[in-house]
């Protein structure tokens, strides 16, 4: 038998996790018990002091310490293709990573490609 | 004599005759049809609205028109009917031998599985209340969550409208999870009916029923059945006699996964747990004539049903694991 519940509609009022997953007690008890914000929670941080901690970090923020919104517009500055409205957190960093990886590699083979292209040069 | 063909009609009669006396002991027998609203539905797909509270009732002025209803936006849920069943083989030997008593152990025990299997279904939503999923006494995966998302017992049982949360979980003011006490279920009456909607209105939860696996039915009749109040020195009265019904529930001793639930109980309030705790039927088991398989010549008795377990509105029923945990 199957359940089927609104988890479009918790998600957007904080109430799950994420799409199918609900709220661990100890989440739960970082929202309500010690006012956390519930992205920063999504991110895995189950204190406000880990949140400082991490955002006092040298360097670029790690993508799983982003909230939705910041991983939206990492998403948009990389041309990610997405439906705002629907797309999860998960998804958003798979993608990023994924992007971040191709240009990553395209950055590599660009070295590679200038002597290759002088090399019919050497064969003619 | 073997049973011919012409005596079909006959062994039929017979064997629908076992069914129906199998499933009216069951039914009178299985707790799981009196703990859950039962009822009957042509929808495979159910779906089911929570509110958890409107508000709309104000003073009116003389010549005033009527402020309209506020329905605050609720939680939804649907349920989906899944088909179960089993055909019953009534082979050429059979009937060639007269087997009929065999016939009739293997109709009796078919017909026993289907109502046994439902009742334990239900009991394990119960057992399993402090899970997301398990799986069940078909051996399938199933969500258990309610419409907010979380387990059906959970400490913070959320709302669409405000931040207020309630627990459904047994306290006895000090520790969750308690053992079956006296002073728990004081405690849970007290908070039940201190119970607010999200909008800060008191609406009480009536805990009238005490469902206990076989382990913990003589401690429950004497907490709740006592005349005088058990271990007080000066006979004081015992005020939960005739306010608390005691129900013993076998299949809440075992899940069918294994799961040892003898400390397990709950408190449910009669009037509300139909919000809650829902089976549904589309079909209800019943043994249907066969159909003969040329192949063998056997005679396919079938016996099926289509039915869901639905969770609602979780306030109307808390429990414990009786660990403290």
């Amino acid at each position: 038998m199957t359940t089927i519940i609104n988890w479009a509609k918790l998600v957007k009022e904080n109430r799950a996790k994420s799409l199918g997953i609900s709220w661990t007690p100890a989440e739960i008890k970082a929202i309500h018990e010690d006012g956390m914000n519930p992205d920063d929670v999504r991110a895995g941080f189950l204190s406000k002091a880990d949140v400082e901690k991490a955002n006092a970090e040298p360097g670029e923020k790690k993508l799983r310490y982003m909230n939705r919104a910041e991983l939206i517009e990492v998403a948009k500055s990389l041309n990610v293709n997405f439906n705002e409205s629907v797309v999860t957190r998960g998804d958003l960093i798979l993608e990023i990573e994924n992007k971040k990886e191709a240009l990553s590699e395209d950055n590599a083979q660009k070295p590679q490609d200038n002597p290759n292209s002088a090399s019919p040069s050497l064969e003619q | 004599m073997p049973i011919l063909v012409s005596d079909f009609s006959a062994l039929t009669d017979d064997l629908q005759s076992i069914f129906n006396e199998v499933a009216k002991r069951k039914v009178s027998e299985n707790v799981g049809f009196s703990v859950f609203n039962v009822f009957d539905t042509e929808r495979r797909t159910y779906d089911h609205l929570v509110l958890h509270g409107i508000s709309g009732i104000k003073k009116v002025a003389s010549g005033q028109d009527l402020p309209k209803v506020n329905a605050e936006q609720g939680d939804d849920i649907s349920w989906t009917q899944e088909y179960y069943g089993a055909i019953v083989d009534v082979t050429k030997a059979m009937r060639k031998f007269d087997l009929h008593n065999q016939i009739e152990s293997i109709v009796r025990s078919i017909s026993d599985d289907a109502f046994d299997k439902v009742d334990q279904s239900l009991a394990d939503r119960l057992i399993n209340g402090w899970s997301t999923s398990y799986t069940d006494v078909y051996g399938e995966t199933v969500a258990s969550v309610g419409p907010d998302g979380l387990e059906l017992f959970n400490a913070t049982h959320s709302n669409p409208v405000t931040s207020n949360t309630f627990s459904n979980i047994i306290s006895d003011g000090t520790n969750t999870n308690p053992a079956l006490s006296r002073q728990a279920i004081v405690y849970m009456i007290a908070q039940g009916l201190k119970h607010k909607d999200p909008n800060n209105l008191v609406r009480p939860i009536r805990y009238d029923t005490l469902v206990v696996s076989p382990e913990l039915q003589d401690i429950a009749e004497r907490i709740c059945n006592s005349q005088y109040l058990p271990g007080s020195a000066n006979n004081d009265l015992n005020p939960l006699k005739g306010k608390i019904k005691v129900l013993v529930w076998p299949r809440l001793a075992l899940s069918a996964a294994g799961t040892d639930a003898d400390a397990y109980w709950y408190l449910y309030d009669g009037t509300g747990i139909k919000e809650t705790l829902n089976c549904l039927f589309a079909e209800r088991p019943s043994l249907d004539a066969p159909e003969q398989v040329y192949e063998n010549k056997n005679w396919e008795y079938s016996i099926d049903f289509f039915y869901a377990i639905g969770t609602g509105f979780p306030a109307y029923i808390a429990g414990s694991k009786g660990d403290n945990s």
